[in-house]
């Protein structure tokens, strides 16, 4: 079909900015845990710096939405694509602040040595990142399996917290000092918890693009 | 959900070898606003006019199919076709008084339909421009000519026109398309009153103004009823990609 | 871009446009012409008719007797003609156009009865006037008579009057006669209430056209309604008498050779036919404004 090619044009650029943005934040995630293994503080402070670059692109998928709803009174599926992408930058950017808030703990325990190897959260970060890609895949090419799987992903983001939580505790019985450095990494394991919620979110809007309205998928 | 005031039974139509609607199948809600939309030359106007069978006046017209009114057939031979016409009004795209007084307009009807006494006009004449909420503009020049008035009071003194007979059901046929944006809204807001009363067709070019006003909508597509459902589905979650693509614009 | 086309031109130059001015005054020129030629008519026509209206010759028949002329009964004789025509034509004419407009299915036969309209329209008046003498005064029996020749007049006039009308029905718009059925009128009220008000304002031109045929023709009276210039002394039964209209009047004054006569009917001629035009014009003033 020959028409609506401005807007169709404007709807990739849409589909592209979130990709951008989800990119961007799946990046920050990836390096505020290098940087917090590896006591990368110089690493740190750009990730603190670069989430006002992530807040930026959230604002302007939010006006490019809000310019094609005034300009195009988008209807049926064009519509519900547009409210969910300006509704998943929202949920990119939580998650983007919670890369910076691990980097601003990373620079906080700067001086102090790690009680233990960090094999959890590694791991839940590795878990966290690939949530996030796969949900965008998901909404992108409007896989539902693909949603659901993901949505489940964080059944293992809850058991790895726990975990940490388990351990952390222990840690801090055998010797009470360690509590400081435990409430941090708690802390820190808990952003990664949250992305996970965050990037169920954006598993149900890949249905809400599909269906037109809000579904719970804990109840699948 | 309310009474179906209309129920349409496999209606075909054709102009002479032209198949110009095929196999409608329709319940139209009493008191709402149903929406008929379709791109230009799918038949939702024809359709509109089997309704009060103002294609009679047509050539080579040939009808199969039935439309009930309260269970009563239109096109049953035995069926009074002015009688008919008094149950279900119109308003046409362009606005069309009559070269009369604004007062001579809106009785027209009911002079037709025996009202000859002049306090009963009066009070006819009165409550149909009032419904039509033109009443507060035109109390003081009722006897002048309805010309003088602007497009938009025109179409609601045509409005007035249709009501004053009374009518359980009023057909519009693309209603404010001649009309500017204000006026527009006004008439929209007249439909949103009238809808309390009247069962209301309405044919329509502007998905937006389907949108905010219909309850129901239907999608007409070639002769066709693509789709019919609640207007929210048919904007938020059409089931049909014909019925999505016209919508969305991604038609011709 | 063509050398032509450039915009290297200022907007301020005025180009010479020579072969505009020429033909512009040659315009002028014919327009003046043909505002001298009406204008050297009607003065010729009047310096020579003007001397000639004295209160005999308006008020009076010719006399033998008193060597007087005079033109009332011509003058009678024209409002007779004007008035039976009208009658007979007016309401076939009208119905015709209305069922050729409104009822009839739009095919061969109506084009037809079009075609032949139009060609009545253009057949030379003297066709009629011979037509109309041998069916109206020798067949019927009506003789010379202001009868046999509004008959025949109205024969004549009849293709002006359907032809006008149905122009002006059609320029109604169809949405009323939609918007009137659909409010429950049936097809003839809708005609009688909307449609032909609507068309009045053509149709009442279509009648003063017809007047100013009825008024202006000789040929076809000549045989039909004859010379006679005598004062009516019935008022029904003059329609039988034989009895001169205007036209005629001026017409047998020339062939006599009163020529003084002839100008005198003619200036009362052109003063009627310039009534005629004020009183269209304020007609469709009037129509208009509503």
């Amino acid at each position: 079909m020959a028409t609506r090619n401005y807007f169709d044009s404007e709807l990739t650029n849409l589909k592209h900015s979130l990709i951008r943005m989800a990119d961007a934040t799946q990046e920050a995630i990836t390096k505020t845990t290098r940087a917090l293994i590896g006591k990368d503080f110089e690493t740190a402070q750009k990730i603190i710096k670069d989430d006002d670059l992530i807040d930026e692109m959230e604002v302007e998928i939010e006006n490019i939405c809000i310019d094609l709803i005034v300009q195009q009174q988008p209807v049926a599926g064009d519509m519900r694509l547009i409210f969910a992408i300006n509704k998943i930058a929202a949920d990119l950017e939580r998650i983007a602040d919670y890369a910076h808030s691990i980097a601003k703990l990373n620079i906080k325990m700067k001086d102090e040595v790690y009680m233990k190897r960090f094999v959890n959260i590694e791991r839940m970060s590795e878990i966290a990142v690939r949530m996030i890609r796969d949900s965008i895949q998901a909404f992108l090419e409007n896989d539902c399996d693909l949603a659901k799987k993901v949505y489940n992903m964080d059944d293992e983001l809850d058991d790895l917290y726990h975990e940490v939580f388990t351990e952390l505790m222990s840690y801090v019985i055998s010797d009470p000092k360690n509590i400081s450095q435990a409430m941090n990494l708690l802390l820190i394991a808990r952003y990664y918890e949250r992305t996970g919620d965050h990037v169920q979110n954006i598993c149900e809007w890949v249905f809400y693009r599909l269906e037109g309205k809000r579904v719970e998928l804990d109840q699948e | 959900m309310g009474n179906d005031k209309l129920l349409v039974h496999d209606l075909n139509l054709w102009y002479a070898d032209n198949h110009a609607l095929k196999d409608i199948n329709m319940n139209i809600e009493e008191n709402r606003i149903t929406a008929l939309i379709g791109p230009s030359g799918c038949g939702k106007s024809t359709f509109l006019k089997t309704i009060n069978r103002m294609n009679d006046i047509v050539e080579n017209v040939r009808i199969e199919g039935k439309i009930l009114l309260d269970d009563e057939d239109i096109y049953d031979p035995k069926v009074d076709v002015t009688i008919l016409r008094k149950k279900i009004g119109m308003v046409f795209q362009k606005p069309n008084p009559f070269m009369m007084s604004i007062y001579d307009n809106v009785a027209y009807g009911p002079r037709i339909h025996g009202i000859k006494n002049k306090t009963d006009l009066d009070e006819i004449v009165e409550n149909s421009l009032k419904a039509a909420a033109l009443f507060e503009e035109t109390k003081d020049r009722l006897k002048k000519s309805a010309l003088g008035l602007s497009g938009g009071q025109q179409q609601r003194l045509c409005v007035a026109r249709a009501i004053a007979v009374q009518p359980e059901i009023l057909l519009m046929d693309e209603p404010t398309s001649a009309l500017d944006p204000i006026s527009t809204l006004k008439i929209e807001d007249l439909m949103l009153d009238l809808k309390e009363k009247y069962t209301v067709l309405i044919v329509t070019h502007n998905m937006q103004q389907a949108a905010r006003i219909s309850d129901n909508t239907g999608f007409f597509l070639l002769g066709e009823l693509i789709e019919y459902n609640v207007t929210k589905d048919i904007f938020y979650v059409p089931k049909d990609k014909r019925t999505e693509d016209y919508v969305s614009g991604r038609f011709g | 871009m063509h050398k032509l086309l450039s915009n290297d031109i200022s907007i301020m130059t005025r180009k010479s446009r020579k072969k505009d001015a020429t033909l512009k005054a040659l315009i002028y020129f014919c327009s003046l012409l043909t505002m001298a030629v009406l204008f050297v008519i009607i003065f010729y026509v009047m310096v020579n008719g003007l001397p000639q209206l004295s209160l005999t010759f308006l008020t009076t028949a010719p006399s033998a007797l008193k060597h007087t002329v005079g033109v009332l009964p011509s003058i009678i004789n024209t409002l007779y003609m004007i008035g039976i025509t009208l009658l007979v034509a007016t309401p076939i004419g009208i119905g015709a156009a209305i069922y050729l407009n409104e009822y009839s299915r739009k095919g061969r036969l109506v084009r037809l009865i079009e075609f032949t309209t139009e060609t009545l329209a253009g057949i030379p008046s003297i066709i009629y006037g011979l037509f109309g003498s041998l069916l109206f005064s020798v067949m019927l029996g009506f003789g010379y008579s202001i009868l046999a020749g509004a008959f025949t007049l109205a024969l004549m006039v009849l293709p002006i009057i359907v032809r006008t009308t149905q122009e002006s029905l059609k320029t109604v718009e169809g949405s009323y006669r939609e918007a009137a059925l659909g409010v429950g009128s049936t097809k003839f009220y809708m005609i009688r209430t909307v449609i032909l008000p609507g068309a009045m304002p053509g149709i009442i031109t279509g009648i003063i056209l017809a007047i100013g045929r009825i008024v202006g023709e000789s040929a076809a009276l000549i045989f039909t309604s004859g010379i006679s210039t005598t004062m009516p002394k019935n008022f029904f039964g003059h329609i039988m008498d034989s009895g001169a209209t205007l036209t005629i009047q001026l017409f047998t004054s020339a062939a006599k050779g009163d020529n003084d006569v002839a100008f005198g009917i003619a200036a009362v001629l052109v003063f009627i036919v310039l009534a005629i035009n004020l009183m269209t014009n304020r007609m469709n003033r009037k129509l208009k404004k509503i």
